[in-house]
């Protein structure tokens, strides 16, 4: 009998060992929110991403931008113009903290801003710049550029559109990637502390 | 010793019953930005990308595709379209979309769910669809994609939306 209490014990001392010790969701270091205020980092596939394949032209000027497939850049061309876009597939309730763009610009007269935009699905006007960063300068080899400062960092689904537009206006001008960091939220939505108390019923069960 | 591989089982046991709450993902629903239509190559001047994120035509028909990855085994719950539709007057009146899917291997493309405008308004249309068809997403045996058409200038695509649960 006694050895089957302190069987018991052990048994239950490793359960809570193992849930609370060595699981990172009740870790004290991960109970430590991010700037944001209110989510907590799950790993998740952060970063996203978004390659320069999966851009395309807007339509009115196709030739104005080409995609080197040996390489997998886009650039633009001698029809200046080449102003491309990209959906953005982030997760619900992920925060965006970062956008980084890796880019060349080889172009003494020109510059590009990569923007990240949302869109509101149900109200035409409303729509926020998130980030943008643009380039600088004249080097020939690829560059990075960033925005750490995210407006609206939060994906809200699916109230909101989300994507990545640029324009290339010369040759010299040459889109890689654009990645953007973020984390993932919580399962337990601390609405309160967040003030949107959408999620909860108004009604009581 | 033997009571220390006891623990360390136990241990890793309540560590695998509490994984699940940390693991990634909850990504429903997809939102398919206009952003991610392409143009069939018919026409590929015949659209315009507003920088306020939103594609209208030109005057005449338009079709727009954007792949869809869906998870493995899910439940596709309903297809909800957001366009303004400002004209009846065109060749194609309505703002359409749809949810295809087919076969890896063969040609025979199978509609899923559609939807479509209703009559001219400068306002934000929802048409939605919970009618769907082989709505359990087998990405072993088929492709998905979303087809959208329009046509004139003031029809407007924001995004289709695709409920699903997992």
């Amino acid at each position: 009998m006694k050895y089957s209490m302190q069987s018991i014990v052990i048994v239950v001392c490793a359960l809570v060992l193992g849930m609370v010790g060595f699981c990172p969701i009740t870790s004290a270091s991960e109970g430590v929110p991010f700037e944001g205020g209110h989510a907590k980092n799950f790993g998740g596939s952060s970063p996203l991403v978004i390659p320069a394949a999966a851009f395309s032209t807007k339509g009115n000027n196709a030739e104005s931008h080409n995609f080197i497939w040996f390489a997998g850049f886009v650039k633009g061309t001698a029809l200046a113009g080449g102003c491309i876009q990209a959906p953005v597939y982030l997760p619900r309730w992920a925060q965006v903290y970062e956008m980084w763009v890796s880019m060349i610009d080889d172009d003494g007269s020109y510059d590009a801003s990569v923007i990240l935009t949302r869109r509101s699905n149900s109200t035409l006007g409303d729509v926020d710049d998130m980030a943008l960063a643009s380039t600088s300068g004249s080097a020939t080899a690829v560059r990075t550029f960033s925005d750490i400062t995210v407006n609206e960092p939060l994906v809200m689904l699916p109230d909101y559109s989300y994507y990545v537009t640029t324009c290339l206006a010369s040759e010299n001008l040459k889109l890689y990637s654009v990645r953007l960091y973020y984390t993932e939220e919580t399962i337990f939505i601390d609405a309160f502390e967040r003030g949107d108390t959408s999620g909860w019923s108004a009604v009581s069960p | 010793m033997r009571k220390a591989m006891v623990f360390v089982l136990v241990a890793a046991a309540g560590l695998a019953g509490v994984a699940p709450l940390w693991a990634a993902g909850h990504t429903a629903p997809m939102v398919i930005p206009a952003a991610a239509l392409h143009n069939d190559g018919e026409n590929p001047n015949g659209f315009y990308f507003d920088q306020n994120g939103y594609l209208e035509g030109d005057g005449d028909p338009v079709k727009m595709f954007a792949a869809a990855y869906l998870p493995q085994g899910a439940t596709v719950e309903s297809l909800t379209l957001y366009a303004v539709d400002g004209t009846d007057a065109c060749t194609v009146p309505s703002v359409n979309a749809w949810l295809v899917r087919v076969p890896i291997n063969e040609a025979e493309l199978s509609q899923m769910v559609g939807v479509a405008t209703d009559g001219a308004s400068s306002a934000i249309q929802e048409p939605t669809s919970s009618s769907i068809t082989h709505g359990v997403i087998d990405n072993l045996f088929y492709r998905y994609f979303v087809r959208v058409d329009f046509c004139a200038a003031t029809h407007k695509v924001l995004a289709v939306v695709i409920d699903y649960s997992e």
